[in-house]
């Protein structure tokens, strides 16, 4: 049998012809051919789709090439194609006896614990004496994966043996009860339901049910697979007598780790305490978990538990004092308010044991509690001291140190090419290599390992744009060639190719200019290295740069002198007197330092300079070199922040759609537009690609233009999704600005700032806070400027409200209550009818901090707007407490 | 080797019984690992019987948990390795190692935790499984616990088989690095101390999802806080997830003490209960294991074998191992007695306890001797050297390796290798084969 002979069978015939015959040729024979067929089935079968339908074979009937797997292949081929396919449209059983397979229990025994999903299909092994049954979790994972829990499949078995296992078999991966019944389509049985029916069909003990559920949320399971087992036990309804007969159980269930397992078995005990009350000692023994809850509803329900036993049983009073304690921990000021209530209620504040344990929490409660708990503990009540502000120093300005020698240049390269988060560590490594360059090149053998190392990162820089322009930079050092001539040589090697007005072009080009200085044997510091840890250059260092230059006969390459002015440090200019224009470079320094020069003809370079002036006037020059009219090239670009609250047409789902319309148009392309206020024409869909994906390029791209940022905080805008948590979340590059010294926070930093606020993902969101922290600490932002971004988002309805408590909370801990106060009062501006919803959080907040500063709300605008606050509730109730703070002041 | 299959041997599995009078957690001990061949270690009644339960329910939540699971993983079924159990004269003590070699749990009962009848020094594997997990959760202050560790423990019987048998294959990264977590904390240093309620709020405030974003730790105004930057006298923390199973621990403690490795990036978080102590140490990330932190390499590219063997002679369940003393019975430097006990702590033969700064003996139940790679950068630094592949310069050495001639100097804060793995690592995770290799010849001709 020849090779074209067995593949003419299995993509020609039908599966059942093809079976009949492959099980005429010897086996030995059929074996010669296991590659080919393998290869027919990845090529046609498996990755069918990736294929030139028009080319080469077409199998018949997708079957035949499965059966011509299994009559050709051994289970180990088999299991090297990642998933062992099985024939639906001929029995499998039929094969393995057709071609005399003689590993039917291996493929039973692989395939149950490697893929319970298939247990459908190779079932009828065992079904038909070929194999036998495994009986490892991997079969009670299987019926956690047949969607819809369909009858009939060995329903004897499932009823006999099976599904009493389903209590002690948690799942695994995506396979569990909790995950069957939860994505069942709608209409089709659950799990659940057909246990009950069983159950009410009297084909499954009810009470034996009852305590398998109980059983399986002692067992430690995770909470969401837990959370299955206490729905089917609420499910089966469980009777009084049912309930009292188990009262151990549920008590025992208080000490789950499994939060919502506590809510549930508390359930079951308030019901028992009115039915047939559990013995008191043992209830609040077994009720401290409970008193302890995150979750403000069970920390309540079970104080409320402890008080009716408390009137039940007058000698436990002292321990149900103690035990309502404990619910102090909590950071609900209203469950901390019920404790206290509960203390007072018992009359137990001179028991030794109660007050110690009060004394415990005096610095814990919410600040309108402290008084009255120190009272209560016998305590003195001590004025908290203000907490210290978070970053403990406000951001001053670090001179960057440049390299000291060649060894240390290559080694910060090296360790930059691997690991390019800082993105100053990055320009520290590149300048260094600028300046010891030739000395480095002149010992070949010292370069060895970049070569190596920068041709691997080349082949697969990974995520990080910024490492394939490091490999680039590095191979064209070691090799001697242009990064020019590479990046043709490597062209459609990355994932994402290299945009012509992308970041990763422009430092291209910087660095390109640096290699052709050194291949020609001359070493100069780059001119666009930062001189400080605002990330500026310094007018006078620029200046400095500028002259060693000239002195060295070397001409300023335009991509570097670009970056270098649109970092050009926006103070310190005065210093710098003397400004010659003999060059392009030099006259177009000298413009950017506002003085008058001749214009072009690069109009890179003069876009640049132009941005670098102070202030920006219109220069009809600089938009000539153009030949349009662009944002930011020679015409001030103006920027303003769109938030709308977007929905889907039931309104099911909303979001928020952030725009930041940009005036002029952009109608053109250019090197330095990856600096200005966006990137090219007609990129609707990915506005922000030039900033890359990972924290390193997004913090690698916060250094492009920090004298002026509100390109980067446009993008900044446009690229967070605030719906999304992820590891490493790389849009906190774009709060990296707020840590370094100097910048002017704009209204569009502000608006980062309020938006990322309220960011689902807690890495950002904490950062948000932090960074706003830092930046009213040190007076670059004022609370009115942060106040109108925050209502920007605030009252477009789009977030929920109680994303911008919790980021004002964590400020507040972080020790800027004074500013959130502040902030708070001045978001309180609004028409009734524009009130967002669950404000009651925030009033909340303001109330604790306004008591713990000793403070009261003093602005009318605010008043008035506590005033008209529509809704009872929380809203109510603390725009009523914070009014009279005023008004007990007056 | 990449693993070794570990084949627990259990007469009967381990149970938690509930007597009229008394409960008893019946741990049954791994007849692979009893020594000398005796089948008992302790018959013992606790006396803060829900703490122990509760302490050693967490050791076993660790070795469970995968606090890092690489994507190619997320379908399949873990299976977990047991507890190891420690009983010497002053101490009992489960240790645990989580699948993802992250994290690593003790229970340490000291004198006053037990009422001890009957005692054994010696280590084993105990039975425990996600069954006697939840039944410890239900253990209160008031009930009466017997605990014993013996190999024919009153255990249940699983589906009429009396002989329990878990098959577990341990990845040499999981067994390197639960001997090597001991070097680490060897060289952790106090960093703060929070009460009861403190740590507690400390611990509920945490990030209920799976966070693996770097925090820092810091103390304010007697609270701890976690903030996104470092702040002066802070500690890093990623993956704050891992520290939820002290949670439902913190409540009946006296206080959270915190140590820390500024080496590595590591950090020791121990409950105080008096005579009970709970330990959870954590390496810098999630995805890292304790295994390639190369705490000892340099140690042991200079230690003598000789400082090795003498010291494992004097090893005697010691619950801990005094220093001074053992350099005075072998003859060694306290330095080398050092640097040898680091040696032993990497080979699974002694622990590290931080509240007493001292090791303690215990000999781990694997066969490390199994571990043809346990130091691989040692093994390619000693073929370096054997190649003659270190040229000592002026400024360091040039180290050749596969034709790339690699520069090793000193800088302020130590070796600096021109190699990418010290490029990835720097000085995190010990020294690069380079730099060892240079160690060693400069050894060699002092």
């Amino acid at each position: 049998m020849s090779e074209d002979n067995l593949i003419s069978i299995i993509s020609r015939k039908k599966a059942r012809a093809a079976l009949e015959a492959l099980a005429a040729i010897a086996p030995a024979e059929r074996r010669k051919h296991a590659k080919a067929v393998a290869r027919l089935y990845n090529d046609r079968v498996l990755f069918a789709f990736q294929q030139d339908k028009t080319k080469g074979i077409r199998p018949h009937d997708q079957d035949a090439v499965i059966i011509g797997l299994f009559a050709t292949a051994t289970l180990s081929e088999l299991k090297k194609l990642g998933y062992v396919p099985t024939p639906a449209s001929v029995p499998i059983e039929d094969v393995f006896r057709a071609l005399e397979l003689n590993w039917a229990q291996d493929l039973v025994d692989y395939l149950v614990e490697d893929n319970p999903n298939a247990i459908g299909s190779i079932a009828p092994l065992w079904q038909s004496g070929l194999a036998q049954r495994p009986e490892s979790d991997g079969i009670i994972h299987g019926y956690y994966g047949l969607w819809h829990a369909r009858r009939g499949v060995d329903e004897e078995l499932l009823l006999s043996k099976d599904v009493w296992r389903f209590f002690e078999v948690e799942g695994a991966g995506e396979l569990s009860l909790a995950n069957h019944d939860k994505f069942v389509k709608p209409g089709m049985e659950t799990w659940s339901t057909r246990l009950i029916n069983y159950a009410e069909e009297g084909r499954l003990d009810r009470q034996r049910l009852l305590d398998a559920s109980l059983d399986a949320l002692e067992r430690d399971f995770g909470q969401y697979r837990a959370g299955w087992y206490s729905r089917f036990h609420t499910a089966l309804a469980p009777t009084a007598d049912e309930i009292a007969a188990r009262t151990e159980r549920y008590l025992g269930l208080l000490s789950s780790s499994v939060p919502p397992t506590v809510s549930f078995a508390l359930k079951y005990v308030q019901a028992l305490d009115r039915s047939s009350p559990v013995e008191p000692a043992r209830l609040l023994a077994s009720l401290e978990p409970a008193l302890q809850a995150r979750a403000k509803g069970p920390a309540l329900a079970a104080l409320k538990l402890v008080e009716r036993t408390a009137k039940r049983d007058k000698a436990i009073r002292t321990d149900a004092a103690h035990a309502a304690t404990l619910s102090l921990v909590s950071e609900d000021p209203a469950v901390q308010g019920k404790a206290l209530d509960l203390v007072d209620k018992l009359d137990q504040d001179n028991s030794e044991h109660v007050r110690a344990s009060l004394a415990d929490y005096v610095d814990m409660v919410a600040p309108s509690l402290r008084t009255r708990i120190a009272l209560m503990a016998g305590t003195a009540v001590q004025q908290a001291a203000p907490k210290p502000m978070l970053p403990a120093n406000i951001p001053t300005a670090t001179q960057l140190k440049p390299v000291a020698g060649a060894q240390d240049a290559l080694a910060l390269f090296l360790t930059v090419l691997e690991s390019p988060r800082d993105p100053f560590e990055v320009e520290r490594a590149v300048d260094g290599i600028s300046r010891f360059g030739v000395e480095l090149k002149n010992d070949g053998a010292r370069l060895s390992p970049l070569k190596k190392r920068a041709g691997q990162v080349c082949k697969n820089p990974g995520d990080a744009d910024i490492r394939a322009v490091l490999s680039l930079t590095g191979r064209a050092l070691c090799e001697g060639t242009s990064i020019a001539a590479l990046r043709q040589e490597t062209e459609g090697d990355y994932r994402r190719p290299i945009e012509e007005s992308s970041l990763q072009s422009l430092h291209l080009a910087r660095n390109g200019e640096m290699v052709e200085r050194i291949l020609s044997g001359t070493s100069l510091p780059i001119l666009s290295l930062p001189s400080d840890s605002s990330g500026t250059v310094a007018a006078w260092d620029l200046a400095g740069r500028l002259a060693d230059y000239r002195d060295a006969g070397a001409t300023p390459g335009v991509a570097d002198l670009s970056l270098a002015l649109l970092r050009l440090a926006g103070n310190a200019r005065d210093c710098v007197e003397d400004l010659p224009q003999s060059s392009e470079a030099e006259r177009a320094f000298a413009y950017a330092m506002g003085r008058d020069a001749d214009i072009g003809p690069t109009p890179e370079l003069w876009a640049a300079a132009w941005r670098a002036r102070r202030p920006n006037k219109e220069d009809q020059r600089i938009v000539s070199l153009f030949g349009t009219q662009m944002p930011d090239c020679g015409v001030p670009a103006r920027t303003k922040l769109n938030v709308v609250r977007e929905e889907s047409r039931g309104g099911e789902y909303f979001w928020v759609k952030v725009t930041v319309p940009i005036e002029p148009e952009i109608t053109g392309e250019s090197i330095v537009l990856p600096a200005t206020p966006t990137c090219s024409v007609g990129r609707r869909y990915f506005p922000v690609l030039h900033c890359g994906r990972t924290f390193a390029d997004v913090s690698w791209a916060s250094l492009s233009l920090p004298a002026a940022s509100d390109t980067f905080f446009r993008q900044a805008l446009l690229h967070q999704d605030v719906w999304q948590k992820l590891t490493d979340n790389h849009t906190r590059g774009y709060l990296e600005p707020f840590f370094r010294p100097g910048f002017d926070v704009s209204y569009l930093a502000a608006g980062v700032l309020a938006y990322y606020l309220a960011v689902e993902d807690k890495s950002v969101s904490s950062l948000a806070a932090e960074a706003a922290v830092t930046v009213l600490a040190d007076g670059r932002l004022s609370a009115n400027v942060f106040a109108d971004a925050v209502k920007t988002f605030m009252l477009s309805g789009s977030l929920p409200t109680a994303r911008w408590t919790k980021g004002f909370t964590a400020m507040a801990e972080a020790g800027a209550s004074r500013h959130v106060c502040e902030v708070i009062g001045l978001l309180l501006d609004f028409e009734p009818e524009q009130c967002p919803r669950d404000l009651g959080g925030m009033l909340e907040l303001l109330y604790e901090l306004h008591v713990e500063a000793g403070t009261r709300p003093e602005r009318a605008e605010t008043l008035a707007c506590l005033k008209s606050l529509p809704g009872g509730g929380k809203v109510a109730k603390f725009s009523d407490k914070l009014r009279s703070m005023t008004r007990q002041a007056a | 080797m990449s693993a070794i299959d570990r084949t627990y041997r259990y007469a009967r599995a381990s149970a938690y019984l509930t007597g009229t009078d008394a409960s008893r957690l019946s741990l049954t001990s791994d007849s692979t690992t009893a020594f000398d061949g005796f089948k008992r270690f302790l018959e013992a009644r606790a006396l803060i019987p829900d703490i122990s339960a509760k302490g050693l329910r967490a050791v076993s939540e660790v070795v469970a948990a995968r606090y890092y699971v690489p994507p190619t993983m997320l379908a399949k079924t873990l299976r977990e390795a047991d507890p190891v159990a420690t009983v010497s004269p002053g101490a009992v003590r489960f240790e645990g190692f989580s699948s993802c070699c992250s994290a690593y749990a003790r229970m340490d009962l000291n004198e006053g935790a037990l009422d001890v009848s009957f005692r054994r020094n010696g280590t084993t594997n105990v039975d425990f499984g996600q069954e006697l997990r939840g039944a410890l959760a239900n253990v209160g202050a008031n009930a009466e616990l017997r605990l014993s560790i013996e190999e024919n423990a009153v255990g249940i019987t699983r589906n009429n088989r009396t002989i329990v048998e878990k098959k577990v294959p341990l990845p040499s990264r999981w067994i390197k690095g639960f001997a090597e977590v001991q070097v680490v904390m060897a060289n952790m240093r106090p960093t703060f101390r929070l009460p009861r309620v403190a740590a507690q709020r400390f611990l509920r405030a945490l990030p209920r999802g799976k966070n693996d974003q770097v925090q820092f730790v810091s103390v304010r105004g007697g609270a701890a806080q976690l903030s996104a930057r470092p702040n002066d006298g802070s500690i890093p923390l990623r993956g704050s997830h891992r520290l939820r199973v002290l949670e439902p621990l913190v409540g009946r403690s006296e206080g959270l003490e915190v140590f820390a490795s500024d080496a590595t990036g590591a950090s020791a978080w121990a409950l105080d209960f008096g005579v009970q102590r709970f330990w959870l140490v954590l390496n810098a990330d999630p995805w890292r294991g304790f295994s390639g932190d190369g705490g000892t390499l340099s140690g042991m590219a200079k230690s003598g074998a000789d400082a090795v063997s003498a010291l494992r002679a004097q090893l005697n369940w010691q619950d801990q191992i005094d220093v001074s003393s053992l350099a005075t019975a072998t003859g060694h430097t306290p330095q080398m007695v050092e640097s040898a006990l680091a040696e032993l702590a990497a080979r699974g033969l002694v622990g590290f306890d931080l509240s007493r700064n001292g090791y303690f003996h215990r000999v781990l139940p694997f066969d490390l001797e199994q571990l043809d790679d346990l130091n691989p950068r040692l093994k390619a630094a000693i073929e370096l050297l054997d190649d003659g592949a270190v040229k000592l310069t002026t400024a360091g050495a040039d180290v050749t390796s596969q034709g790339i001639v690699h520069s090793v100097n000193q800088s302020d804060e130590g070796w600096r290798c021109t190699c990418p793995w010290f490029a990835k690592h720097g000085r995190k995770r010990g020294p690069c084969k380079h730099v060892l290799a240079v160690e060693m010849q400069l050894e060699k001709q002092a």
